[in-house]
């Protein structure tokens, strides 16, 4: 949906430009493919195999941050208000410590595949299943979001129409997208993790030089930066948004809006950014990743994705007739870098910004299907199914369903762009698409995480009956979400875009506190209910009422007050159906899965207590012997050197550093032999690393 | 020089980081709490080091540059110039105290 009045642009470009774009795709596509032959089972296909550096892994971690949709909604907002676009990628640090000493060892050490899993291990099966309902959703919506994005890209660059056997078919921006979806499709569906990594990472470094080209041609476009800088308005250059105005961009909304539910849900339920740090060798390298990332390629990122839209602004100024300021602005970043790029040089950028949009859709499809494969189809062929088959054909199975999975998705994600193309811009539909989504899941993650009371009930309800509060928040925004609204006015049409993070944060933390706090008195009330013969039967009539009451709520049956009083109930019901349903022992549950015990999860990954006294690496040639695959093994004064004892576990990895760890394995130490300088590994073992025989090996203990 | 509201200059920095600092600090003292985060070893100090000048380095980055979108490039600068004095020295001194202990 543009704007009344808003000028949008077609078959920008020349054919220069669509030789460079498709010869750029063309490698981009044989670069990923030659990765993907180091996929050989599902874990390399979804994790890459845990074995990769974290300068890999930052890089790569920019072209799924940089790729998704930035560089179009960040131009636009740069070209409507300045450089407080930039805001949004400057301010994930406040959670780091959560994630780094919370969340990401957890799902490191306790081995889940996917965030559900977690749940089923923290909490229940039943919660499982509703996060894995909630995720996908979140998934799916951000594909769609990658879509509208790369359609909203890619259009202006089209004819409004072409020929086709005598016909002229429109070029619309539906079909733009499905022609897209297809070609995205096929490339992940015959990749996997490695594959997308190594793509990224050669994205990433492209990403970051096309955006920097492109800011350096337009700063130079307008007569170098001291012009540039004196032509934005003041609050052009102000880094931060007015703090509550307008209803289209202002920094309370977007705080809440990005910063808590944005940052959170990118760091700890973005199932493709949590890929990401599984395939880091180890969590200390996960940890650098993301701390690298942050601090210093985010900042680089902010203005390689937003400057497009200042020089606009300042091009605009000087003037009108180069850049119109009435140009659409999810347009902008295409149009500026038409005028400031010569031919060649802009099929360059284009293809970097198509490619990298490409990269995140794929990561997040890839996302998908592993959460589809691990939290849908496991289960089900679990339940169903009672001949066991081997691990090899297990794998071949599931890698076929992976990729039939990743089709289906690419589907969903397609049907996602039409409500999200309702919304003037991408921001404005990616905003209103965290702030609605995100809450639930992140308060039941965070909760679950650092507090060891919080129980099945309490993340169930909350998924129920702060849903219901949430959708309740959208159909009466005036009444309900209004007290949060730190004075932003209501824009009718779509109403508190962003704030409404807080509102449906503040109501999800509420009910799971509530119900958490609550827990004696819920199982007392369990009791009483059940005391007599007919107690199944009570709690199996209270959940059929409480599935209706939910019904109601969603088919909107009556005023704000009666839908509250409805809410009331399920929020009172489904506790008392869980505690009465569900089997939970808190010290069971938690163990190694909150931040409290995170040493003991530690200790139940390696099998054994940790050894953390600090060794040095050891740089051996391999042997390969008959043994034992499970094992590798050292001289006794290698051993010494890496601080190390039979039964610990170690990293054995090519020394060539460029390699970002391809070639490497994880295992454990085995008895000590009289070799210094030689590692005894199987055939397997080779095989798996991938090792060359004549080259050093790196070995370094892990714990 | 456009004259520019509180609201929009400093009112918002003001919330990024009392809201944002409080959110940091929590996060910070929650893992201490829970003895996920243990100042007790080695790479964890470092990563103590890292948390902090992280948050300044926002702090600061942020700070300047409203400073410089204001007209007031002079004292964003030297702000610049006394944080990276101060990030260099404060390093020293720390892998000093962590090299003197091992």
């Amino acid at each position: 949906m543009e704007e009344v009045g808003v000028q949008t642009f077609h078959s920008i470009g020349t054919t220069t430009d669509w030789i460079v774009m498709v010869v750029y795709f063309l490698i981009i596509m044989l670069f990923g493919s030659y990765f993907g032959r180091y996929t050989r089972s599902t874990s390399d296909f979804f994790f890459g195999g845990r074995r990769f550096s974290w300068w890999l892994i930052a890089m790569s971690i920019v072209a799924t941050g940089v790729g998704s949709h930035s560089f179009v909604k960040y131009s636009a907002k740069g070209f409507q208000h300045g450089m407080s676009s930039t805001m949004t990628y400057l301010n994930d640090w406040f959670f780091i410590a959560f994630f780094l000493f919370g969340w990401l060892p957890i799902i490191v050490y306790s081995k889940v595949r996917s965030i559900p899993e977690y749940f089923e291990k923290r909490f229940s099966p039943s919660a499982r299943f509703l996060a894995t309902i909630l995720l996908m959703l979140y998934m799916v919506g951000y594909i769609g979001i990658g879509f509208l994005t790369l359609g909203k890209a890619v259009l202006p660059l089209l004819p409004e129409s072409i020929g086709f056997f005598g016909s002229e078919i429109e070029l619309s921006l539906m079909l733009v997208i499905i022609i897209i979806a297809v070609i995205t499709g096929i490339y992940i569906t015959f990749g996997g993790q490695t594959a997308v990594i190594f793509t990224d990472l050669l994205q990433g470094f492209i990403l970051l030089f096309a955006g920097l080209l492109l800011f350096f041609l337009g700063v130079t476009f307008v007569g170098g930066f001291d012009v540039f800088w004196d032509l934005l308005p003041t609050s052009w250059k102000l880094p931060l948004a007015n703090y509550n105005t307008p209803t289209d961009f202002n920094f309370v909304g977007i705080f809440w809006q990005d910063a808590i539910a944005g940052s959170i849900g990118f760091l700890f339920m973005n199932q493709g950014l949590i890929m990401r740090f599984m395939a880091c060798k180890n969590v200390n390298e996960g940890r650098k990743a993301a701390a690298i990332n942050i601090l210093f390629l985010l900042p680089i990122s902010a203005i390689v994705v937003g400057n497009a839209g200042w020089v606009g602004k300042a091009a605009s100024v000087v003037d009108p007739s180069v850049v119109s300021p009435m140009t659409s602005p999810d347009q902008i970043f295409v149009v500026v870098a038409n005028i400031v790029a010569s031919p060649g040089v802009f099929g360059f950028i284009m293809a970097a910004l198509t490619a990298a949009l490409m990269s995140t859709v794929d990561t997040l499809i890839n996302a998908t299907a592993a959460i589809f494969v691990n939290d849908v189809y496991r289960p089900i062929r679990k339940f169903t199914m009672k001949i066991k088959s081997t691990l090899r054909e297990t794998n071949k199975r599931e890698l076929r369903v992976a990729r039939y999975a990743s089709i289906g998705i690419t589907i969903l994600g397609v049907l996602a762009v039409i409500p999200f193309n309702r919304f003037p811009t991408v921001y404005e539909a990616h905003g209103f698409f965290h702030s609605t989504l995100t809450p639930p899941l992140v308060v039941a993650i965070f909760l679950g995480v650092f507090w060891k009371r919080f129980t099945p009930a309490a993340v169930i309800t909350t998924f129920i009956g702060g849903v219901a509060l949430m959708i309740l928040g959208a159909r009466f925004p005036g009444i309900l979400i209004a007290p949060f609204d730190h004075g932003i006015f209501m824009n009718p049409e779509h109403p508190y875009t962003y704030i409404r993070a807080l509102y449906n944060t503040i109501v999800c933390i509420g009910v799971a506190v509530l119900v958490a706090l609550t827990t004696s008195a819920q199982k007392t009330l369990v009791t009483r209910l059940t005391g007599g013969e007919n107690g199944k039967m009570v709690m199996q009539l209270l959940t059929f009422v409480a599935g209706v009451v939910f019904l109601l709520v969603i088919l909107n049956i009556g005023s704000v007050n009666i839908s509250l009083i409805l809410t009331a109930v399920i929020i009172v019901l489904v506790p008392l159906v869980v505690n009465y349903f569900v089997d939970y022992d808190e010290e069971k549950h938690t163990l190694g899965l909150t931040a409290g015990t995170i040493n003991i999860a530690r200790r139940l990954f390696k099998g054994s207590d940790p050894n953390d006294s600090e060794g040095k690496m050891a740089m051996v040639k391999l042997k390969v012997v008959e043994g034992d695959d499970s094992t590798v093994r050292f001289s006794g004064k290698d051993m010494d050197t890496m601080a190390a004892k039979p039964g610990d576990l170690v990293y054995l990895c090519d020394k060539r550093n460029w390699l970002g760890g391809l070639k490497s394995i994880h295992s454990s130490y085995g008895e000590t032999h009289t070799e210094n300088g030689v590692v005894y590994i199987t055939e397997e073992q080779l095989k798996t690393g991938m090792f060359v025989e004549d080259r050093l090996l790196t070995a370094e203990k892990e714990m | 020089m456009d004259s520019l509201p509180f609201s929009h200059v400093w009112l918002p920095y003001i919330y990024l980081y009392g809201m944002g600092g409080l959110l940091f600090f929590a996060g910070i003292f929650v893992t201490l709490r829970a003895k996920s985060f243990d100042l007790s070893r080695k790479s964890h100090q470092r990563w103590f080091f890292v948390l902090m000048f992280g948050f300044v380095w926002f702090l600061v980055m942020h700070g300047c540059w409203t400073l410089a979108a204001i007209g007031q490039t002079g004292l964003a600068l030297t702000i610049v110039l006394v944080f990276v004095i101060a990030v260099l020295v404060i390093g020293i001194i720390f892998k000093s105290i962590l090299t003197a202990r091992s």
